[in-house]
């Protein structure tokens, strides 16, 4: 049984996936090499990022069922740890069987079908959990801190939802800036967090106050029931969220 | 008065109504607009009540020339009122957005000066968002019974959803405690909204020139236990409203005492209990595809309290049981006691690679402590209790020690 260590990128997992499954190697561990802590007793195999290789794998699961580009894409972007042999094994099944395993009882399946959903559901949440703040240049600005990778995921929905104006999503735990100017999305790493505007638009502060009084007018006094209320709305999410209090940032 | 206050008022008196869907409709965004609306809708944020924010919900304003006895706003109370001007409504509407607060907005009112008076307001309001503020997101506007067709016309030109409240489940009811709205007056509407709506659809087809109309349906409110209708009733309306007038939803809303007003029947807290029941029968009609028959009524008419609606369907047809989990299909699956959509989804593409057995079963997320009296698994089953509406009963209460201070919620059927 070998581990293998890829570079940690989509298409060097891919790759790395497509080697084991082709060679047909037994597999104890596949990691990036980022969180690789060594071995006493065996050797790592390492596999270099080959994204054609990488592009005919994910190809050749599509004609299986397009399924598969979602499903892999999402559960790499969990960053849940241990995935990647999940994952591996997930795809052995369906290359056997040649058909989308949907198999719950299955443990790795059940995971890997699961993790999709959530990934999926945190996506969801988030085109609404999202709170922008006008900043004094009118760029409209909104930190998050998702459980999974997902910030790439949300620019479709809020470039032809929020068009007119220009805005910034930063993942505060990830560091990654999505940005759009109206005309364009990019996306890049900013440990240092350049790119902040740094004072609020004049009106920012009184549109909050509105949003604040309405949010908590609306709950049914007699109906409290806060326990659903965090059911739906798990308290993790709840750090930038002005509705709740003046989130500065 | 400044817009804050006028907001604590006027959406304080939005409140009650039951409705924030945001879905059914997409409409798309263009470069130099802001909004689109989401099919499925998207909840923004959950009240401290746990209820779904998704849209800005107000009342244009709340003086009202009616007095009906159920509602706050009635002209012979006493209250604080207000009213916003057309520009307020929409800075607010365009300002929330922007920020993602919101997916767009619920525009109702009180009636003041008459129901064309109003509802022209309301027009004023969606038409300059749409067309002078490229506004694409979501609008469900409560259009007033009484006001002109051409308004109307002109209403669901903009709007994404209209709806009607019809509020009392009966005529009666209605003559008796709302006495300046008739029947005819609420029901005219929405056959006339629900036409529209089917027409425009057909022109649609043949043509895309002609504009939308009210793209995501329409739907009502009914207030559940100040009068005295049944559940047999209450369902049995809920049932023509989406036969006859092809409703996208009916919402409930239990009744709180506001007034102190002997036409009323007087309760201090919300019947929780009989209002989700009749959310989960409605569920059952509208999504199950269960028939209005098939719906359980004590002879005086109120859906049992003690057990779902699924549960007491499944214990008037325990003939139909028990059902072979890796046999039937899926419109069978979802009629299990402790099956739903999502589990008989997983069992029929477990199913394509295996037989299961009661611990697969548990995996796809059946909930066995009610499913197991209903089922077998490849012949077997899970303990050998008789299959009687009786036994069961007994059983169930023996393992569900605390089903009162259970979630609510209507996906655990
Ligand atoms: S017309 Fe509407 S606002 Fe006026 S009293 Fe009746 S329910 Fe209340």
């Amino acid at each position: 049984m070998n581990t293998f260590l890829y570079d940690g990128s989509f298409f060097g997992l891919l790759t790395a996936l497509s080697h084991i499954t082709e060679q047909n190697i037994g597999a104890s561990d596949i990691k990036t090499q980022a969180n690789y802590k060594g071995d006493l007793f065996s050797e790592p195999i390492i596999i270099e990022t080959d994204t054609r290789k990488a592009e005919a794998f994910i190809s050749k699961l599509s004609k299986i069922s397009p399924d598969f580009n979602r499903t892999i894409l999402f559960s790499y972007h969990s960053e849940i740890k241990d995935i990647e042999i999940k994952l591996l094994n997930f795809i052995r099944f369906a290359l056997n069987k040649r058909k989308f395993p949907t198999d719950y009882t299955n443990p790795d399946i059940n995971f890997i079908l699961q993790t999709t959903r959530k990934v999926g559901l945190e996506i969801h949440r988030f085109k609404g959990l999202l709170r922008f703040r006008e900043m004094e240049d009118n760029t409209l600005f909104a930190p998050i801190a998702p459980d999974h990778n997902i910030i790439f995921f949300l620019a479709k929905h809020f470039s032809s939802r929020i068009a007119n104006e220009k805005w910034i999503i930063f993942d505060t735990k990830r560091h990654i800036v999505l940005e759009w100017d109206t005309e364009q999305i990019s996306i890049y790493i900013d440990k240092e967090r350049r790119f902040i505007p740094k004072n609020y638009a004049e009106n920012e502060q009184e549109i909050q106050t509105l949003w604040q009084a309405y949010f908590k007018e609306i709950a049914i006094q007699n109906r409290k029931n806060p326990r659903l209320q965090k059911q739906f709305m798990p308290q993790r999410y709840w750090k930038y969220l002005t509705e709740l209090h003046f989130a500065m940032f | 008065m400044n817009t804050l206050e006028k907001l604590k008022i006027l959406s304080g008196a939005a409140k009650y109504d039951a409705s924030c869907a945001s879905s059914g409709s997409n409409r798309r965004n263009n470069p130099k607009g802001i909004g689109n609306t989401a099919v499925n809708g998207i909840c923004h944020s959950w009240s401290e009540d746990g209820r779904c924010i998704s849209l800005l919900k107000l009342l244009f304003t709340n003086f009202c020339i009616y007095d009906c006895a159920y509602c706050a706003n009635r002209r012979s109370n006493d209250i604080p009122r207000a009213a916003f001007t057309v520009d307020e409504v929409v800075d607010l509407t365009i300002d929330f957005f922007k920020r993602n607060y919101i997916e767009g907005l619920f525009l109702s009112s009180a009636v003041f000066g008459s129901p064309d008076i109003t509802l022209e307001k309301l027009v004023q309001i969606t038409k300059k968002l749409r067309t002078e503020r490229g506004f694409n997101g979501y609008i469900h506007l409560k259009v007033m019974p009484g006001a002109s067709d051409m308004l109307f016309n002109e209403a669901g030109r903009y709007a994404d959803r209209l709806s009607v409240n019809i509020e009392l489940p009966s005529e009666k009811s209605l003559i008796y405690i709302a006495p300046d709205k008739k029947k005819e007056n609420i029901l005219l509407p929405m056959e006339k909204i629900s036409k529209k709506i089917y027409e425009t659809n057909e022109e649609r087809k043949k043509t895309k020139k002609i504009p939308v109309y009210s793209p995501g349906g329409q739907s009502t409110q009914l207030i559940v236990g100040a009068s005295p209708e049944d559940d047999k009733q209450i369902m049995r309306l809920t049932n023509s409203l989406y036969n006859k007038f092809h409703l996208k939803r009916v919402y409930y809303s239990a009744h709180v005492s506001v007034n102190d007003d002997s036409r009323l029947i007087f309760s201090e807290k919300p019947d929780m209990m009989r209002e989700h029941r009749l959310y989960q029968a409605d569920w059952l009609l509208r999504v199950y595809g269960f028939k209005l028959d098939d719906l359980v009524f004590s002879p005086d008419g109120t859906l049992s309290r003690d057990y779902d609606p699924k549960m007491e369907w499944a214990f008037l047809n325990i003939h139909l049981f028990p059902m072979e989990i890796n046999k039937v299909e899926f419109e069978q699956l979802i009629r299990i006691p402790g099956i739903g959509f999502r589990t008989a989804t997983k069992i029929i593409n477990t199913r394509r690679f295996k037989s299961l057995d009661f611990e697969d079963l548990k995996k796809t997320g059946a909930v066995l402590k009610r499913a197991r009296y209903f089922i077998t698994c490849n012949g077997k089953r899970f303990d050998q209790i008789k299959i009687d509406p009786q036994s069961i009963k007994t059983n169930l209460l023996m393992y569900d020690k605390k089903p009162k201070s259970q979630q609510l919620s209507l996906f655990a059927m």
